[in-house]
């Protein structure tokens, strides 16, 4: 089905193209906002990379490979709104996020907030293929043409992704054990 | 309790918090765009901006193309001429043997019988196989649209490789080395593209210093990127195809008029 809405957007049919948007339109919004950590930046993104879409789906001859195209649109988008936002916002610091006190909730909370600390401190890339694994599921071998690189390169990233995260709550698990003492 | 929590299992769950429905606002603001947004044509030409090239679909072709030049290139190209040679012969570098080999593809050819093609916008003419297709820009190239359409664009029978080229003007305190490079942005990013200009071969066109650079990370995709600066304006001409050496003949027969270019 997805494929003859493709081919007929790409004939210029724009009812078939608002289609689309409703079928991928939600999964993209939710990568771009996990890579961007910044709702309207991936608004700003999911839109760039639709209307990049539709401007590009005439040169776009295998329908079959929408999906991974119309992502690969998205993941540069993101980078590109990352880059834009990164050129002035290099001189703001964030501010810590203190969880509240208690027992599992609160080791929830300090979890979240680190994650959310440390991701921030990857690159775009990086983010973008632990989002593509861990979140979208797709198999390293698509998460390589969507990003544009080779199949090493994304385990070389997502290994470096994983290990900073896991090393960042197990880092934060010790500190929180120093601060709140059983 | 927690600390025997699988942290994958954690990340996993902190990636999907957080909202997953694309607000209306936005879905509006795309579907009303749409009638005004100007759509590409669908011919096979090489799109400059490498973020939005389309690998995939030329990836069959590439195959296609390369099984077809080991017997005979020429069929595609041209004549297969045993005297001419190009004019210039930079080296390129390889990035995988395969690119090697498929650029040893190329054969001396006679440009000679080729096809005079001039640009209306740019200042420059060029010559082609005759049975290649010729599509002219239809509006000036700037950096602020980076339209396609706008740059021009031959293509052979099967609709690779192609040869496009266009000219622009340096911005006003812009190094020529610094434009070329932004210009180049991407495909440094995606394309295994040389990352300074200062890496790129030395040669002529039309008795202008030039420049080329080869970009393409595996067997399915090349191009090859030449660029004449002559004061501040910048001519680009690009070879997207499984013999990237293809744009030395082409070079060879480009003529540059910086005073005719409209902009």
């Amino acid at each position: 089905m997805q494929v003859r809405l493709v081919e007929r957007a790409r004939d210029g049919d724009e009812v078939a193209f608002s289609e689309l948007i409703d079928l991928d339109g939600d999964r993209c919004y939710a990568i771009a906002y996990r890579i961007l950590r910044d709702v309207e930046r991936a608004q700003d993104a999911v839109q760039q990379a639709f209307l990049l879409a539709w401007r590009e789906l005439p040169r776009l001859r295998d329908a079959e490979r929408f999906e991974v195209w119309l992502h690969r649109l998205l993941v540069n988008a993101c980078y590109e709104e990352h880059r834009r936002y990164k050129r002035w916002s290099d001189k703001v610091r964030l501010l810590p996020v203190d969880g509240p006190a208690g027992a599992d909730e609160t080791v929830s909370v300090d979890d979240r907030d680190a994650l959310e600390r440390a991701f921030r401190r990857l690159s775009p890339e990086h983010r973008a293929v632990a989002v593509l694994h861990h979140h979208a599921g797709f198999p390293l071998a698509s998460i390589a043409e969507i990003a544009g690189v080779p199949l090493g390169t994304v385990k070389s990233r997502l290994h470096y992704a994983t290990r900073i995260l896991r090393e960042t709550l197990a880092v934060d698990r010790v500190e929180s054990r120093k601060v709140r003492p059983a | 309790m927690n600390a025997t929590r699988d942290p994958e299992t954690i990340l996993t769950a902190w990636l999907d918090e957080g909202p997953a429905d694309l607000p209306d606002a936005t879905r509006r603001a795309i579907l009303t765009a749409l009638p005004t947004t100007r759509r590409a044509r669908s011919g096979p030409f090489a799109p400059w901006r490498f973020s939005q090239m389309l690998i995939y679909p030329r990836m069959a072709a590439a195959v296609l193309v390369t099984v077809i030049a080991v017997g005979g290139a020429m069929y595609l190209l041209g004549q297969r001429n045993p005297v001419g040679a190009p004019a210039a012969s930079p080296a390129a570098p390889s990035p995988t043997p395969s690119a090697a080999v498929a650029r040893e593809t190329a054969a001396p050819l006679d440009t000679a019988l080729w096809v005079p093609f001039t640009s209306a916008f740019y200042g420059f003419s060029v010559k082609h196989p005759g049975a290649w297709s010729e599509q002219h820009a239809t509006g000036q190239w700037t950096t602020a649209t980076q339209d396609d359409a706008d740059v021009d664009i031959l293509w052979s029978p099967g609709g690779w490789p192609d040869f496009s080229g266009f000219e622009t003007k340096i911005p006003a305190g812009t190094t020529a080395d610094t434009f070329i490079q932004s210009l180049n942005a991407d495909a440094v990013i995606n394309a295994c593209f040389p990352a300074t200009r200062s890496l790129w071969t030395q040669t002529t066109v039309d008795g202008h210093p030039a420049s080329i650079a080869y970009g393409g990370c595996n067997e399915h995709f090349f191009f090859a990127v030449a660029t004449v600066v002559i004061d501040n304006q910048v001519w680009i001409f690009n070879l997207t195809g499984p013999d990237r050496s293809l744009i030395v003949p082409f070079l060879s027969t480009v003529k540059i008029d910086p005073t005719a270019t409209l902009d």
